[in-house]
């Protein structure tokens, strides 16, 4: 049953050779992506009704994805739906390529509560349908991209799209330390769905055991819950990874703060597509040239 | 080497030569892979020790702190002589995850024969050019494909990655070709299917010899059913054996995982003879039942040596079924009125349609033997026997033991013989037909005559 808790994780070599970087996208403009990526999928995956296990699903794919390919080469935003429409058929709900493309076009679109959307005031008068329609031409092509997509995702994991989720396993250790209820299942989920985007890559370096016993350790500290002494050890977690997981969960909020502070004020927006990347690029060519002149 | 039976489409001499000229290269890669599967081993016992103890405190409650686990044991044991690090015990409690790695491509085999062409894929016979190691291919068929990837294919890859045990055939990557439609399954070869193996043997297989591959048969189901998976297409060819004695179920391309709540399910799932009377009648709410009913034709053909209920079509199958099993009434199957083609279905009563015909058509079968039969035929999937349930039943305490698996004969090959033979059976229902079948009654039973006469039997149709 071992393998059945157990996700394929990245190895430390792969941690440290983003091909992404290899191909000049600087750390910071990666992990920036990644959080972009991340965010798209959880803010579609909400209006598509998508369950929570398809939409984290689709971001462990998402970020499994880039860790042996370069954002150089695989646009941002047909990445982000062929994770969405393999983790659909995956999770066994089956969701409609033209939907995904929909739902994504009027995020990027419309001003929304999302982080990824416009924000609110800037896009006035208020838009209208056609400020958010995916003409047919439009559609066709970037359907096509998604389908290749979604086979570069499968190739690229060697068909190793099995991801174990840890909201059900949290569930059940919060039970077995008589520390259930509707406050701390809450928080935990909360810290859960907060570290699909944390910029460690949470899901990719921890199994799901560990990731369950830090949100639940989180979420018991915020309710004042008190659990005995080294109860982490039971779930086969030890003090160093629930320390180093702990840290990583509360920093995401901060995380996702300076994100959308690096991209709300600026008026070229998130590199979806591959020549916006290399556009981006050479913006900062540019800028760091200046600053050294 | 010379005494092991060797599968009939496995080449000629040619291979032997080769096979002999790698032996000493193998001999040295297998001491290798003989010190890693023992580490990996002691890594998995570790694991697991450590989940049971883990298991164990949960257990104890959580009013007194949890004491520290495991690792004391370890740790008060002293590190056997020549382990150079002491905190290797500590390292083994890790079970190591598997790596994200890219698909390698299909060249790394070496293609030798066809095996044959199913009904959704291609299996052939192939060799690890780096190992040396003999496996089998499938390609899927992707061509026509306009959503992308076939959610099926997933469901099989999936399902069949999930399902590792000693009795389902190991699956050990997927490899591409040079498009992306060319995608490859790569298995563990194994030497036959029972369904021409059984075909080929002069006499049945013995009562003892049914036994272990019937727990084999059912502990791999278990497996599976634990964790959600149906299997939906079990039946003798796709359950492989080798020449030592083992089972491995095969052929995942209807497998899939039962989700909460249940999806709707299509009902044109498991080749018609092996098909439940719960699908047959149109039921959209099934579950692993559909696979033990399998199961229970299975046991009936590996006594018989030909398969159990051999119907022409679905109303044909349907009457081979009650005329065997008796036919469904309030009291055996409640509420089986319900579903979606027993409305139309008049079923005659009389003394011959009463009650299971079992014992007489099994008539050397112990008693416990035909109870576990019926149990398996039961006609409401709700009494159907669970494989847990079966792996308890006395038939297998009672004698004749169950023959252990190294004591089955090995089969020998038939010469010049490269291509398992085309099974003269029905094949597995072909996906894309489903949604003409769903809500439409007319669909499954419209095109035959009113009256369908099974064996000395007449269902009719009602009005
Ligand atoms: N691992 C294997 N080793 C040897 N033969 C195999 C293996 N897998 C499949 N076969 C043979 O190929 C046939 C078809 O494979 P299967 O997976 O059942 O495909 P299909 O979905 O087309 O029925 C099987 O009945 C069996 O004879
Ligand atoms: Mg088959």
């Amino acid at each position: 049953m071992v393998s059945l808790l157990c996700n394929p994780l990245a190895t430390v070599e792969q941690l440290a050779s983003s091909p992404s970087q290899a191909d000049g996208v600087p750390m910071d403009l990666e992990t920036s992506l990644r959080w972009a990526g991340c965010t798209l999928i959880q803010s579609a995956g909400i209006l598509l009704q998508l369950p929570q296990k398809t939409i984290a699903t689709s971001a462990i794919l998402f970020q499994r994805f880039y860790l042996l390919s370069s954002l150089r080469s695989f646009a941002l935003l047909d990445t982000v739906h062929a994770s969405l429409y393999l983790s659909s058929k995956l999770t066994e709900h089956p969701t409609k390529p033209r939907d995904i493309i929909n739902v994504t076009s009027y995020l990027l679109l419309t001003p929304s509560p999302s982080p990824i959307s416009p924000p609110p005031g800037k896009t006035d008068p208020p838009s209208t349908p056609e400020s958010y329609y995916v003409p047919e031409s439009t559609y066709y092509a970037q359907r096509t991209r998604l389908l290749a997509a979604e086979t570069s995702i499968l190739k690229s994991c060697g068909f190793q799209t099995h991801a174990s989720l840890p909201y059900t396993l949290c569930i059940n250790y919060l039970q077995s330390l008589s520390a259930l209820s509707g406050d701390v299942v809450r928080r935990s989920f909360g810290h859960l769905t907060d570290a699909l985007l944390s910029p460690s890559l949470l899901y990719l370096t921890h199994q799901p055991n560990a990731l369950a016993v830090a949100a639940a350790y989180l979420a018991c500290r915020e309710c004042g819950v008190k659990l005995p002494g080294g109860w982490w050890e039971v779930f086969d977690v030890e003090r160093e990874e629930l320390g180093f997981l702990v840290v990583g969960m509360r920093g995401v909020a901060q995380f996702v703060d300076e994100q959308v502070k690096v991209w709300r004020g600026r008026g070229e927006g998130i590199p979806w597509g591959l020549e916006e990347v290399d556009m981006c690029l050479e913006r900062r060519r540019v800028m760091d040239e200046a600053m050294q002149a | 080497m010379a005494t092991k039976g060797k599968s009939r489409w496995e080449d000629d001499e040619e291979d032997v030569a080769e096979e002999t000229r790698r032996k000493v290269e193998k001999e040295s890669r297998k001491k290798a892979k003989a010190e890693k599967d023992r580490l990996k081993a002691e890594q998995e016992a570790a694991v697991a020790a450590a989940a049971a103890a883990a298991a164990e405190q949960t257990a104890a409650g959580s009013d007194q702190p949890p004491t520290k686990r495991r690792r004391l044991d370890a740790d008060a044991t002293p590190p056997p002589a020549g382990q150079q690090d002491s905190n290797a015990p500590l390292k083994l409690l890790r079970y190591t995850p598997p790596e994200i790695v890219p698909c390698a491509h299909v060249d790394r085999y070496e293609p030798l024969n066809r095996i044959e062409e199913g009904s959704y894929g291609v299996v052939s016979r192939a060799r690890d050019r780096e190992t040396g190691e003999v496996v089998a291919l499938k390609k899927l068929k992707l061509e026509r494909e306009t959503d992308g990837f076939p959610i099926t294919s997933l469901r099989e890859i999936q399902t069949l990655m999930a399902s590792k045990h000693p009795n389902v055939v190991n699956i050990r990557e997927i490899v591409m070709g040079d498009t992306l439609k060319d995608v490859f399954i790569v298995m563990d070869f194994i030497e036959h299917d029972l369904k021409i193996l059984s075909e080929d043997m002069q006499e049945p297989f013995l009562q003892s010899e049914v036994k272990t591959l019937m727990l084999q048969l059912v502990s791999a189901t278990a497996l599976m059913h634990s964790q959600w998976i149906v299997h939906r297409d079990l039946k003798t060819s796709n359950l492989l054996m080798n020449n030592r004695g083992q089972i491995k179920v095969a052929d995942f391309g209807l497998a899939r995982y039962l989700g909460e709540p249940t999806p709707p399910l299509t009902q044109l799932v498991v080749t018609l003879w092996y098909r439940s009377p719960e699908l047959l009648l149109g039921g959209k709410e099934y579950g692993t039942e559909v696979d033990m009913w399998s199961i229970g034709c299975i046991f009936g053909e590996l006594l018989l040596k030909e398969p159990l209920l051999q119907g022409k079509n679905e109303v044909d199958q349907l009457s081979k079924i009650f005329e065997l099993c008796g036919i469904p009434t309030e009291e055996n199957w409640p509420g089986f009125r319900k579903l979606p083609n027993a409305k139309a279905l008049n079923f005659p009563r009389n003394r011959l349609t009463i009650g299971s015909h079992l014992r007489a058509r099994f008539p050397l079968l112990t008693s416990s033997g035909v109870d576990l039969l019926s149990r398996l035929l039961a006609l409401d999937p709700s009494q159907r026997i669970t494989a847990e349930e079966v792996l308890r039943h006395p038939y297998f305490k009672e004698d004749p033991k169950p023959k252990s698996a190294e004591m089955f004969p090995t089969f020998p090959s038939k010469a010049g013989q490269e291509k398992r033979r085309r099974h003269m059976s029905p094949s597995a229902p072909v996906r894309g037909d489903a949604p003409a079948l769903q809500g439409d009654f007319g669909g499954l039973f419209g095109a035959q005559d009113e009256e369908e006469v099974g064996a000395g039997f007449v269902l009719r149709m009602g009005r």
